[in-house]
């Protein structure tokens, strides 16, 4: 597996690995994996180094709502759907957008501080965007895996403290 | 005591050094455990998955004492594939109760009373009294002149006229070292000269990070002479589901295959169905796990050398054997202190035989939060004997 992958692996799992660590465990020099991560984030294939909060379990915070949105798009001439998303893209309230194939055009994950936040995102301000044909809305109730997170493992083993 | 006694060859098996320390290690608590011999990770899903529908459609019945002709195949297309090496699915193969059960009744099948079995030392426990239960006697062929990878000429000086089962395992349980193939072909030398079974235990050929693992049997010649062992409780994670396989010559095959019948009647349905997917649909899931081994082996490789402690080079499985030697302790009283005095738990090389003194035998198969605590510990605790 290439240096780049493994380190890409390695963030993915923990973004908080120093590059020390990351040299270590891939029995690399840490200067090589500085400059190589140096060179990811120049080249935007690491865009952002985040977390993954698992909602349920923090109560100090004002639980955010969340819809995930199927967007019939009408393309346009020479431009395809590029314009509509740029449009689309733009809007705070929009977390993560793609374009799909099948029998709607694009998912949008829209997150609100409420419902109604989020229903007059959709009515007012996402309809009535030139070609687009229509929206389905879909609230998520819960979340059991993000990004390859399981939020609440409930499986567990229990292993023998020594064996051979 | 019953007046009529016991098994006399069984009382020639000394206790088990492991089960010594595991119940000097339950009796205390918060322990950070190096000491265990299995992954630390989860059977894949998909495994997982496949044995619940097994069990929904009430596929629980004895199999065949072979095997289940599925997994036969998938084991025949993976080792050919793998290792290079042919089997005749439905001849030269039986799948076991794990290699434990293999060892045992290969053993049986290829031994009388009075001949010698070759043991490299340390070795991993079930290979010493299984070969005694025999009658058979152990001939320790030492490697820790060697770096712990067996040496063909010393292999050659421990030849009797007795001398008839050689066993190898590379990766090795509990050195974490391979044998190389220049190394691996002086010895099929010697057991070509000298006219040796060979039983080679591969359970740990998948957790091979530096190069190319190259089986025993896929030597020129070896493949008539050798009982190749492999199994799922290692790469795959399923120590419990109690599944293995012996690939070998038909004559022995047969043999074995008389005693796996009466002793064992077959291994686990559940799992034989189970190991079939193991086979065909895990390659992502194994190399992941290798992969988070490998990481680890390389941390581990590090804070030893920072501590001052050598350690022949770990190439595989999950374990490191750092030599201890330089705080004067015996791998006993270390393995004693630091788990008395810093609640970590390692096993000393002993256990594996005499030819495990002087080293400790340290599992990474944990997660590297409890690696960098332990061996934080560790350092603090050679720091204090060494003073």
């Amino acid at each position: 597996m290439k240096l780049e992958k493994q380190i890409l692996d390695l963030l993915k799992k923990d973004s908080r690995l120093s590059h020390r660590e990351i040299s270590v465990r891939l029995g690399a020099n840490e200067s090589e994996i500085s400059s190589l991560v140096k060179r990811l984030e120049e080249d935007g294939v690491i865009a952002r180094y985040s977390i993954i909060i698992n909602e349920d379990k923090y109560e100090g915070g004002n639980e955010k709502v969340r819809a995930l949105i199927e967007v019939q798009v009408k393309p346009e001439g020479g431009l395809g759907f590029e314009n509509v998303a740029k449009r689309v893209s733009q809007f705070s309230n929009v977390v993560d957008h793609y374009l799909l194939s099948g029998t709607y055009d694009f998912l949008i994950v829209v997150e609100g501080d409420h419902i109604q936040e989020v229903s007059s995102f959709v009515s007012g301000k996402l309809s009535s965007i030139d070609n687009i044909k229509g929206t389905v809305t879909h609230f998520i109730l819960k979340k059991y895996k993000v990004n390859g997170a399981i939020l609440d493992p409930s499986d567990s083993s229990s292993r023998l403290l020594v064996s051979p | 005591m019953h007046k009529r006694g016991y098994s006399r060859l069984l009382d020639k098996v000394p206790p088990s050094g492991i089960r010594k320390f595991f119940d000097l290690v339950m009796g205390q608590k918060g322990i950070i455990s190096l000491g265990v011999g299995e992954p630390d990770f989860m059977t894949p899903w998909v495994i997982r998955e496949r044995a619940i529908q097994v069990l929904e459609k009430g596929m629980t019945s004895y199999s065949a004492n072979q095997g289940i002709p599925e997994l036969c195949e998938s084991i025949r297309k993976y080792v050919a594939n793998r290792f290079n090496c042919q089997y005749d699915p439905k001849t030269e193969m039986i799948i076991t109760n794990g290699v434990s059960e293999g060892m045992d009744i290969v053993l049986r099948a290829l031994l009388n009373p009075g001949d010698d079995v070759l043991i490299p030392e340390p070795s991993y426990v079930c290979y010493s009294p299984l070969t005694v239960l025999t009658g058979a006697n152990v001939v320790s062929v030492p490697t820790h002149n060697s770096d712990f990878v067996l040496d063909a000429t010393v292999l050659e000086a421990s030849i009797t006229k007795q001398s008839k089962v050689l066993i190898l395992s590379s990766p090795s349980n509990p050195t974490g070292r391979i044998i190389p193939k220049e190394q691996l072909e002086e010895i099929a030398k010697v057991v070509e000269k000298y006219d040796l079974w060979v039983i080679s235990d591969e359970i740990y050929a998948e957790l091979s990070f530096d190069d190319d693992y190259v089986s025993f049997a896929s030597l020129p010649g070896m493949k008539d002479r050798t009982l190749l062992m492999n199994g799922f409780s290692k790469a795959w994670a399923m120590t419990g589901w109690r599944l293995g396989y012996v690939c070998g010559p038909s004559d022995v095959i047969s043999r074995a295959l008389k005693i796996h019948q009466y002793s064992a009647l077959c291994a686990p349905t559940i799992s034989q169905f189970a190991g079939v997917v193991a086979l065909d649909e895990t390659a992502v899931e194994v190399e992941q796990m290798v992969q988070s081994y490998k990481e680890r082996r390389n941390f581990m490789v590090k804070r030893f050398s920072d501590i001052g402690l050598w350690l022949p080079h770990p190439d595989g499985a999950f374990y490191c054997f750092p030599s201890i030697k330089s705080t004067g302790l015996t791998a006993e009283d270390f393995a004693l202190g630091l788990l008395q005095e810093y609640n970590v738990a390692v096993v000393p090389g002993t256990a594996f035989g005499q030819g495990g003194e002087g080293h400790i035998r340290c599992c990474y198969a944990t997660s590297m939060k409890q690696l960098e605590e332990a061996l934080d510990k560790m350092s603090k605790f050679v720091k204090k004997v060494r003073k």
